[in-house]
């Protein structure tokens, strides 16, 4: 019998013993997503509503995060959008306020908010990044319960709030303060300039909301805020870009406002009927979900029952709150997730072509999880295998249930499963390290490589706690490849433009340059693509103006950029 | 679900012999029970009907012994009404007339009865017990609090009535309380049964799983083959996501009741969320086969139906679903999503409306429930969001 001491012994001969990547290899994964947050300088904690007990569903919606390269160095900077409470008083110069925070290109982050300007305390939302000026810097769309900022971008380091001269805060003729939500740039029209979705949620004001007591509102016996059903929902905002620097309301015009009071939350926009026009699909909480198909007359219509997407498997409505979207199966359609309430799962709807989905939420092992309450979601092939895997943010929305041993508390953990390749997916959170398990009360999440080792890492938003970034840590050495657009006829962004990828020996992957998703959030607008052990790929970029650039054998594991009409920047 | 007997109101009687005037038929027929002699007691009873009764308190007892001898408690209720018409403040008439009426299924009277036999006398224990369960039966859950706490006061020692009392206090969320009092049961009695489901009930109610497993582990080491406590116990462990634990129990609970059409249907849904269809089918139909009536069940045939691409069969389940609970929006949602794929494009867009209408009439009830609240008016019950 081998002893442990000489067991060990022999393990130390065979290998190097102190290296990260032997710690990582013996994860059956190969990937540990790692919470950096606090030793990358992420310190300050978002305030949203009282920690122990709401009146108000306004207290519990919490904020999305954005990944910004807003100062094009080619490192991704984050922005946090922050709260605030009710009957709080904060010190002056100690109000919660959203955060820039610069990318040091070493891991760690510097805190730039009052210097670029964007120090503003309130009920803030979701966050949006577009360029809707088209001078090469990306702006920031940032919603409140309240007026909505929109943050232009200078191009020195510093922005300047023009959503009263753009004619974007969304302030109604009565006073009353809109509740909007997630929000996405988008060129609707394809005029090269950028538009915008606003989602909103209920028309809210605390005089004479209910409260708690007064429903009596209950959940799980425990007295909760009130609402959504029963409280008047809000109305969605598409706003025109006038190609001026403002913008116009064209809600009523485009059809938008014959769905009303739906409870708007995520925002997702894509061609979804591969028609060459971006759609937009609108996750509803307690309504069935609107999916827009663009007329392509300025127009829109909610074909969401009749494409599938509006329910359930069960044909009931559900508590949407996050989306994404990406070609899950390389068949050139854009399926679609979205997360749900507790007792509820996930769903994951299947493209089928002709714009009809198919919930195929069981067959494809989505339908084990009802415990945990959703909210950030996104598709990403965290392994660069080729293959979308999907991560799920949770939490719950109530303070009130505090923690559990069965994982369904305020708190949870993430799931993040991986694609099979085969139409399933699997539950690996369990192996997926400290940065999935971690129980936080999650929201808003995104995407972007911001460490630019070539995998995808996350950043959340949580609820009265500090966000988090997981770093993704792979031993996999699979091939990766980011494409940054830069349109030219088309909107400087290249949102919009849908990107073909054509891996050597490998299956056909497909996405969007995509503003806007998730919960309340915006991942890097650079389109990342695992490449699985191909060296090279072929790309084929349709820009929203029609011109098509193509580009063959593109090295794997580098970001390039492609300019509208001249291929590679 | 709990079946409300009220048969314990009629109960052991007095002894006597002679048998000339209808108080004395009566005497007689009493004793002919006792003796085992039914078939004499009811001709003693039709001699003591015939005869002119001078009181309230025989017709009440005439009509008591009929209610005895188990025959049609519309033959004992004129008895008692007559008693009622001879003196209305006799209370154990209105008891017996109360308690009559909710066995033959007329409730609304027979409540209203026993709420005037507990006026006339409010601390007679039985009187309080059956007012509670009249309330129970129909729905009022509040009242039958009121009414337990009532039977309570008079006699604490009652298990019956705590249990009771336990489980409409957790039924109208006051899961808290519900435990103490089935705790102050299992002081004295730690396998009291009812308790201990209660208990178990409480912590579901709640959302705190964990507890409920253990309690309803307890639960099957005192009785393995309790088939409710398997099935809630499989409840428990599918709110964690254990699904094959859970699918587990369910078999356990079809295995000791194979009526419990429940327990097909919850299994049949943990095997949905694992994308074994046929599984769900079949198991749905199993649920079926033993409450025809079970429109959830028939809803959930149909849409696992349509997810195997068996339209037609799941068209004929989500009508069944929608002819036996035409209020839920979900069958005409899915029967919407079917008519479309099979290009019926009107039939489509009318099962979709009939949906949203639905949806609209809940959302509207909701709303005028938390408008009253905030005006602090009467609420019809709380808006409970869903788990």
């Amino acid at each position: 019998m081998v002893s442990r001491r000489r067991f060990i012994k022999s393990l130390c001969a065979a290998v190097p013993v102190f290296s990260i990547d032997q710690l990582l290899g013996a994860t059956p994964l190969g990937v540990q997503f790692i919470n950096v947050a606090r030793e990358a300088g992420l310190n300050k904690k978002t305030i949203f509503g009282a920690e122990q007990k709401n009146k108000y569903l306004l207290e519990t919606t919490g904020c999305g995060v954005a990944f910004i390269d807003y100062d094009n160095d080619g490192w991704l900077d984050i922005f946090f959008v922050n709260g605030t409470r009710f009957e709080t008083t904060f010190p002056k110069g100690s109000e919660p306020i959203s955060r820039l925070y610069k990318n040091n290109r070493d891991g760690t982050f510097t805190d730039v908010t009052l210097k670029a300007g964007l120090a503003r305390t309130g009920w803030g939302q979701g966050v949006c990044v577009g360029d809707y000026n088209n001078d090469g810097y990306e702006d920031l769309f940032v919603t409140y319960w309240g007026d909505c900022a929109l943050y232009r971008n200078n191009g020195d380091g510093t922005f300047t709030d023009v959503a009263e001269k753009a004619g974007v805060t969304t302030r109604t003729k009565t006073g009353l303060k809109r509740w909007n939500t997630g929000c996405a740039f988008l060129d609707y029209d394809r005029d090269g300039h950028l538009d915008l979705y606003v989602a909103n949620y209920i028309d809210f004001d605390p005089k004479t909301a209910p409260l708690p007591e007064s429903g009596p509102c209950l959940y799980e016996g425990l007295l909760v805020a009130c609402g959504p059903p029963g409280l008047k929902g809000g109305r969605d905002i598409l706003f025109h870009n006038n190609g001026d620097g403002t913008f116009t309301d064209v809600s009523e015009k485009a059809g938008i406002w014959r769905k009303q009071g739906t409870y708007g939350l995520g925002v997702l926009v894509g061609d979804f009927d591969n028609d060459g026009w971006p759609d937009i699909y609108v996750a509803d909480d307690s309504a069935p979900s609107a999916l827009w198909k663009n007329n392509h007359d300025g127009t829109f219509t909610d074909i969401g029952m009749e494409a599938g997407v509006a329910f359930g498997a069960d044909g009931k409505t559900q508590a949407g709150m996050g989306v994404s979207a990406i070609d899950l199966y390389g068949n050139g359609n854009l399926d679609i997730v979205k997360t749900n309430f507790a007792g509820d799962t996930s769903s994951l709807y299947k493209n089928l072509g002709g714009g009809n989905f198919e919930d195929v939420t069981f067959q494809s092992g989505l339908g084990r999880n009802t415990r945990f309450l959703g909210w950030g979601a996104c598709f990403f092939d965290f392994d660069n295998d080729g293959w979308p895997d999907i991560l799920i943010c949770n939490g719950h929305v109530y303070p009130e249930v505090r923690e559990r041993a069965s994982e369904s508390g305020y708190r949870e953990r993430k799931v993040l499963y991986h694609n099979l390749g085969n139409g399933k997916f699997e539950d690996v959170s369990l192996d997926a390290g400290p940065g999935i398990l971690e129980p936080v009360a999650g929201r808003g999440c995104a995407l972007g490589d911001f460490d630019n080792d070539g995998d995808l890492d996350v950043v959340v938003n949580c609820v009265n706690d500090f966000p988090q970034l997981l770093r993704c840590d792979s031993t996999l050495k699979n091939n990766w490849l980011k494409v940054k657009t830069v349109g030219v006829k088309s909107n400087r962004s290249g949102i919009g433009a849908r990107i073909y990828c054509q891996p050597e020996g490998e299956h056909r992957q497909m996405d969007e340059v995509r503003s806007g998703g998730s919960y309340f959030s915006q991942s890097d607008l650079r389109v990342h693509f695992g490449l699985n052990k191909a060296t090279k790929a072929d790309l084929e970029i349709h820009w929203p103006s029609g011109i098509v650039d193509k580009i063959a054998g593109v090295k794997a594991n580098q970001v390039i950029t492609v300019i509208e009409g001249k291929g590679l920047g | 679900m709990r079946v409300v007997s009220l048969c314990a109101v009629f109960w052991c009687v007095p002894l006597l012999v002679q048998a000339q005037t209808a108080s004395q038929w009566a005497d007689r027929a009493e004793q002919l029970i006792r003796e085992g002699n039914p078939q004499g007691a009811l001709d003693a009873l039709a001699h003591a009907s015939q005869t002119p009764a001078a009181s309230a308190s025989l017709e009440d007892r005439i009509g008591f012994l009929l209610a005895v001898l188990h025959q049609p408690v519309e033959e004992a209720v004129p008895h008692f009404r007559k008693a009622i018409a001879l003196n209305p403040n006799y209370a154990a008439a209105h008891y017996h007339l109360g308690a009559a009426l909710m066995m033959a299924n007329q409730t609304d009277e027979g409540l209203a009865e026993l709420k005037k036999a507990t006026a006339l006398a409010p601390n007679v224990f039985d009187y309080q017990f059956h007012l509670a369960r009249a309330y129970e039966t129909k729905g009022d859950l509040t009242n039958a609090a009121t009414a337990y706490a009532q039977a309570l006061k008079i006699n604490p020692g009652s298990d019956q009535v705590r249990d009771d009392y336990a489980y409409v206090l957790i039924a109208t969320r006051q899961s808290a309380r519900g435990i103490e009092e089935s705790r102050k049961v299992l002081a004295h009695n730690p396998n009291d049964i009812n308790a201990l489901m209660n208990i178990g009930y409480a912590y579901l109610e709640t959302g705190e799983f964990d507890a409920a497993e253990k309690v309803y582990r307890q639960l099957l080491a005192i009785n393995p083959k309790l088939a409710a406590a398997h099935y809630d116990l499989g409840l428990a462990l599918k709110m964690k996501d254990q699904l094959e634990p859970a699918q587990a129990e369910f078999k356990a609970a079809i295995e000791a009741d194979p009526n419990l059409a429940q327990a097909y249907y919850s299994l049949g849904i943990t095997y949905w969320q694992t994308g074994n269809f046929d599984e769900t089918i079949r198991q749905m139909r199993a649920a079926i086969s033993v409450k025809p009536d079970y429109a959830e069940a028939h809803y959930m045939l149909g849409i696992v139906l349509k997810q195997t691409g068996d339209l037609d069969h799941a068209m004929e389940e989500l009508k069944t679903a929608i002819h036996l609970d035409p209020t839920t929006p979900g069958p005409y949602n899915t029967l919407g999503q079917i008519l479309r794929i099979k290009g019926d494009k009107q039939g489509s867009e009318e099962a979709f409306a009939m949906g949203a209408k639905l949806k609209r009439e809940a959302d509207a009830q909701l709303a005028n429930t938390l408008e009253q609240g905030m005006r602090g008016g009467e609420f019809p019950k709380p808006v409970v969001l869903p788990h």
